[in-house]
């Protein structure tokens, strides 16, 4: 089989997955890191892209292109482009409309437009592709937010196309975090909410997503750029500065490029805490030829960024109770995003949802691109005509309530479920029953049942003069046209009974 | 295990109620049941609740109908000939052929076993011929083809229901391109190593797509190979090298097949390249691009001739305008021009005739004959040379009446007049002479003194031309007579020639030198012997010089000559008695015979000239 990948190309980082052999994994780069920074450098010589872009961000950084994913697809006149360009070190201009990045290479200033810095993020992340399966134009599964509208999906895809990916759909990145889990894949009758929640580098997203009969969809999803990974930085990072006032009595938050030196040093804190409980913090000749030396704990990073995380569960919070919610109602929670590796996070997220699992065992910054690449598996299988994708393919017809039979139980009737709610029509489900040893005849009681004190019958089918102990085959057929078949036949006998529902 | 309640006694089968209605969510493109529901929505299969843990399993049911049953064809397979038989159709999946699945192929091979096992069949009663000749042998070589995925490749690759045919290129392909094409590239479409064969696409296809296409099938990467139709088994050679020799042959048969299999594809492009109505379309277009653009480059270029040309035009129109307009000013102006001179002309005349009634009836102011002529001549010289206004003033003053006056006036006129003469006379003659001393000053390499010129021009006359070594001999000359002489031959030749140049320079000096010499002597004199006779000294010119020895000067006419000669033939006008010996006495350096000559070659000159100009004129 051959090799399918997955993408996902967030604000801050890109992560690259493949599925191959019904195994998916994630590739790491030629530097050995699972992920690559989302940053584009153009320097005196050449156009760096990934870590090597990063490292020359402190020297460089009126030339380095970060976060692209939040103008790519964007026209100038957007609230989130103006604000873009504000924050932004890169001079960033208005070509007709489309939002141009104006960079210095090679000594000489060049406009560059968001898809073609994209499309080279995206060629780096084919280079990763190819150095594992083989040149060639990989076929792709790329994850896109759900709030992306029709032009940024095309702008996305169109640059991992020019990029020499072969895309074969995109896929909304929560429904991503959910296939990575596998969730309602290998039990169609699991049929529940999903809370997925995702703090990027710049903000936080909560989606919930209903599954049901194996099929995803999206009930809610709010994204709060208010919180994000880079603000835990930042809050370390103020911590840092009043430490290093105390230490050398220097103030140095007015200095850009020493908060950019201690920013940087400060994110590296940040991510082995996630892991140690107490880390170094040093950066030689921060100021002046001061060097800032500081040891800080978990606990005291922990209240620099409790405030935040109390945000974090206030905005889950609002978003449930918002959709008419509880933390009750939701049955797993995901955790995806570089931020959610913080321990404190976590540890909110289990008390919050201390009754169900909170998963984090995937990777949280790869879980997207795990699951992308697992879709890209599921299409790599199939016709070139099957994995086109028509509008009208992603509504689908179901029924409204579920389906059930009464059966008899030890003590007394029981329901049973033939066609949960919202199954698909034009379903099948086939029975067998056997007949006990003394019984000729049988009972089938179809009803419609939200619960255990709604239930309206629909048909009885109703069988005599049977062989006693025999079995009997019964087909239940959820036709296109809405009509509930039922067919039961008994074998040795040659009898059957057959009845059909009408849809209102 | 599901048990289900016995009914009342009453009871029978009934609906109830109707199902509640339907509802149409959107879902997320995730995950293989969507997957599979998408399936089978585009196949018109029904989802099946029944198997949800495998989806293999799950079509089980819609396989069923695609198996057929049919024994006749089993019986009538003679197992001796089972490579010629259709594996397919023996499994019963002769619809699905290369479609089927593994799992299908290995379901419908062992229905077929259950069903025709040897064992079976005679369990059942039925004849069964003895080991490979049964059946059943058809079956089992069925599956050891199908079975085989490397087999089955080899077997799939000579399917004979595929149709090899490919489309000619004719004008029905042509008008009916896509259903002639079509279904012809899609039964092609299975060879294919790569997945995702580009679809023909329709006449809107666009160029990017139709050129995918064909380069596709241009480069098409084809899996179908012959082994199956190989002559003779491998396996059967006895020996290594009978085994080797059988492959050989295999093996070139089987290139060659590939071969024709190849140029089967090739043509079938071609074919379809050269029929597709929108490769002509492109290619029209693209043409239609050039000729317009070549149309618009044409266009542009004839407007901005014509533009061009226009404003040409137009400047011409606008020179010619100015030009003629300034013709007309010129017309007006020359022919005011005339006027005025015809009038002034007229007016000269009347004067003059005015001035010589006058004159005459004053009778020339005297009863002298011989003054009488002089002031005749006088007063012609006046009438010519007079200007109009002063000529009035003269004659207004001559016909005041009183005659002492008008004599007064008149001699007066005459005198201003010879003196204005004689004034342009002296003044051309200093011109001249500072041009000469200009010229010396300019000229002179080495300084002469006035002994070494006088000498030199003494040695020119002594020895003539045509002496052996002339301008030696008169350089010695001079250095015998001045001993301080340095001049050489070349000096003096250059000087010799300097002086013929011009003489009368020469000549003013000499008698400039001759003056001041006099002058000295004089002052030596009157310190010794005042009041003694003026020693005069007559310094001659080469030309006067030659002029005295041979009547004539042959040097050519210079133009300070020419400016005295055109000034002494001003001065003394035609009726002048001995007019040519007067000329040439205010042109010393020529003869009467020289000027008179030069004046007749000026004549004749001038004469040409003008000929030349009305002959200019008259072929305007």
């Amino acid at each position: 089989m051959a090799a399918a990948y997955g993408v996902h190309f967030g604000c801050t980082s890109a992560c690259l997955a493949v599925n191959k052999d019904e195994k998916t994994d994630v590739i790491a780069n030629d530097l050995g890191d699972r992920t690559t920074p989302c940053i584009v450098a153009f320097t005196d010589h050449d156009q760096a892209v990934g870590i090597a872009a990063k490292q020359g961000m402190i020297r460089n950084l009126q030339n380095t292109v970060c976060h692209v994913k939040q103008i790519l697809g964007r026209k100038c006149d957007d609230p989130v482009v103006t604000d873009y360009k504000r924050k932004s070190a890169v001079q960033v201009l208005d070509q007709g409309g489309n939002p141009m990045y104006e960079v210095e290479i090679k000594e000489t200033r060049k406009l560059y437009s968001p898809l073609q810095i994209a499309v080279s993020i995206y060629k780096k992340m084919l280079e990763t592709a190819q150095s594992h399966g083989g040149s060639g134009s990989q076929d792709s599964v790329l994850a896109v937010p759900t709030h992306f509208n029709a032009e940024q999906k095309r702008a996305i895809s169109m640059a991992a196309n020019e990029a020499g990916f072969n895309v074969l759909r995109l896929i909304s990145e929560p429904s991503a975090a959910l296939l990575a889990y596998d969730i309602g894949q290998n039990d169609i009758t699991y049929n529940r909410s999903v809370l997925v929640y995702r703090m990027g580098g710049l903000s936080s997203e909560v989606s919930i997503v209903n599954v049901h009969n194996g099929m995803y969809r999206i009930l809610t999803d709010v994204t709060n750029s208010n919180v994000g990974g880079d603000m835990f930085t930042n809050e370390l990072c103020k911590h840092l500065v009043t430490e290093f006032k105390r230490k050398s009595r220097c103030d140095i938050s007015d200095n850009k490029r020493a908060m950019t030196k201690l920013h940087r040093q400060a994110e590296i804190c940040k991510h082995t805490m996630s892991k140690l409980d107490n880390v170094h913090c040093a950066v030689d000749s921060l100021y002046d030829g001061i060097d800032f030396d500081a040891k800080v704990s978990r606990a005291r990073y922990e209240s620099c960024i409790s405030e935040l995380v109390q945000k974090c569960s206030q905005f889950i919070d609002q978003v449930l109770t918002d959709n008419n919610l509880t933390r009750t109602s939701v049955d797993k929670v995901i955790l995806c995003g570089g931020g959610t590796n913080t321990p404190l996070l976590q540890r909110t997220m289990n008390d919050m949802f201390s009754h169900c699992d909170v998963l984090s065992s995937i990777n949280p910054e790869e879980v997207i691109a795990v699951g992308a690449a697992k879709q890209a598996g599921i299409l790599s299988t199939l016709e070139d005509e099957d994995i086109k994708l028509n509008i009208q393919d992603k509504e689908i017809d179901c029924i409204s309530k579920p389906i059930c039979i009464k059966t008899k139980t030890g003590d007394g009737i029981e329901l049973s479920p033939i066609f949960p709610a919202l199954a698909p029509l034009h379903s099948r489900k086939h029975l067998e029953f056997i007949l006990q040893d003394d019984q000729t005849s049988f009972k089938l009681d179809i009803c419609e049942c939200i619960d255990q004190d709604n239930i309206v019958s629909l048909a009885k089918v109703i069988m005599r003069d049977l062989p006693a102990g025999s079995t009997i085959n019964s087909t239940f057929h959820l036709r296109r046209d809405g009509h509930l078949h039922i067919t039961c036949t008994e074998k040795s006998s040659n009898k059957t009974e057959s009845i059909t529902v009408e849809p209102s | 295990m599901m048990l289900l309640p016995v009914p009342d006694d009453d009871e029978i089968s009934e609906i109830s109620a109707k199902l509640s209605p339907c509802s149409r969510i959107e879902v997320e493109p995730v995950g293989r049941w969507f997957e599979a529901l998408c399936l089978r929505r585009r196949h018109k299969h029904s989802l099946s609740q029944h198997s949800l843990s495998s989806s293999s399993s799950s079509e089980s049911e819609d396989d069923e109908e695609d198996i057929v049953e049919d024994d006749s064809l089993l019986l009538s397979l003679d197992p001796k000939e089972w490579k010629k038989q259709d594996h397919y159709a023996v499994l019963g999946l002769e619809k699905l052929r290369f479609k089927a699945t593994d799992a299908q192929i290995k379901k419908a091979y062992k229905r077929k076993v259950l069903h025709h096992h040897p064992d079976k069949r005679r369990a059942r009663g039925l004849q069964v011929k003895e080991g490979e000749d049964d059946y059943f042998t058809c079956i089992t070589r069925a599956w050891e083809t199908l079975g085989n995925p490397v087999k089955r490749k080899s077997y799939d690759s000579v399917d004979p229901l595929f149709d090899d045919a490919v489309p000619s290129n004719n004008n029905n392909s042509k008008e009916n391109f896509y259903q002639v094409f079509k279904p012809v590239f899609a039964e092609n479409a299975r060879w294919s190593n790569k997945k995702r064969v580009p679809d023909i696409g329709d006449e809107s296809s666009s160029f990017e797509e139709v050129n995918r296409f064909y380069g596709f099938w241009y480069e098409f990467d084809s899996w179908r190979e012959f082994s199956y139709l190989d002559e003779e088994e491998k396996e059967k050679g006895e020996n290594r090298d009978e085994r080797r020799w059988i492959e050989k042959q295999n093996k070139a048969a089987r290139q060659k097949r590939k071969k024709e299999e190849m140029t089967r594809i090739r043509q079938l492009v071609d074919n379809a390249y050269a029929c597709d109505p929108r490769i002509q379309r492109f290619k029209d277009e693209e043409k239609e691009k050039k000729l317009a653009q070549k149309k618009a480059k044409q266009d542009a270029a004839k407007q901005r001739q014509e533009e061009e040309e226009k404003r040409k035009k137009e400047a011409e129109e606008e020179e010619r305008k100015i030009r003629e307009a300034e013709e007309e000013k010129i017309k007006q102006a020359t022919a005011a021009a005339k006027k005025e001179k015809e009038a002034q002309k007229k007016a000269m005349k009347k004067e003059r005739k005015t001035l010589r009634t006058a004159i005459k009836d004053y009778n020339f102011f005297t009863d002298d004959e011989t003054e009488k002529v002089s002031h005749m001549a006088e007063m012609d010289k006046l009438a010519e040379l007079l200007e109009l206004t002063k000529l009035q003033s003269l004659n207004e003053a001559l016909t005041s009446g009183d005659k002492e006056k008008a004599k007064c006036a008149f001699l007066t006129q005459i005198k201003e007049l010879n003196d204005q003469l004689e004034a342009e006379k002296l003044k051309q003659l200093e011109e001249m002479s500072s041009k000469g001393s200009g010229e010396k000053s300019s000229k002179g390499g080495k300084p002469w003194s006035e002994m070494e010129l006088q000498t030199l021009i003494k040695g020119v006359n002594v020895f003539p031309a045509g002496t052996k070594d002339r301008w030696e001999v008169i350089a010695n000359f001079i250095k015998q007579h001045v001993s301080t002489s340095d001049k050489n031959a070349r000096d003096v030749l250059s000087k010799a020639k300097d002086l013929q140049k011009n003489d009368t320079s020469l000549k003013n000096q000499a008698t400039e030198n001759a003056f001041q010499n006099f002058e000295k002597e004089q002052k030596r004199i009157s310190q010794a012997k005042p009041k003694e006779g003026v020693l005069s000294e007559r310094v001659e010119t080469v030309a006067e010089q030659q002029i005295r020895e041979a009547g004539t000067n042959p040097a050519p006419w210079t133009t300070d000559e020419q400016k005295l000669l055109e000034q002494a033939l001003k001065t003394y006008p035609a009726s002048t008695a001995e007019r040519w010996e007067r000329i040439s006495e205010a042109v010393p350096t020529r003869s009467k015979k020289d000027c008179m000559k030069r004046y007749k070659e000026l004549v004749e000159l001038i004469r040409a000239k003008k000929a030349a100009q009305e002959a200019a004129k008259a072929k305007k």
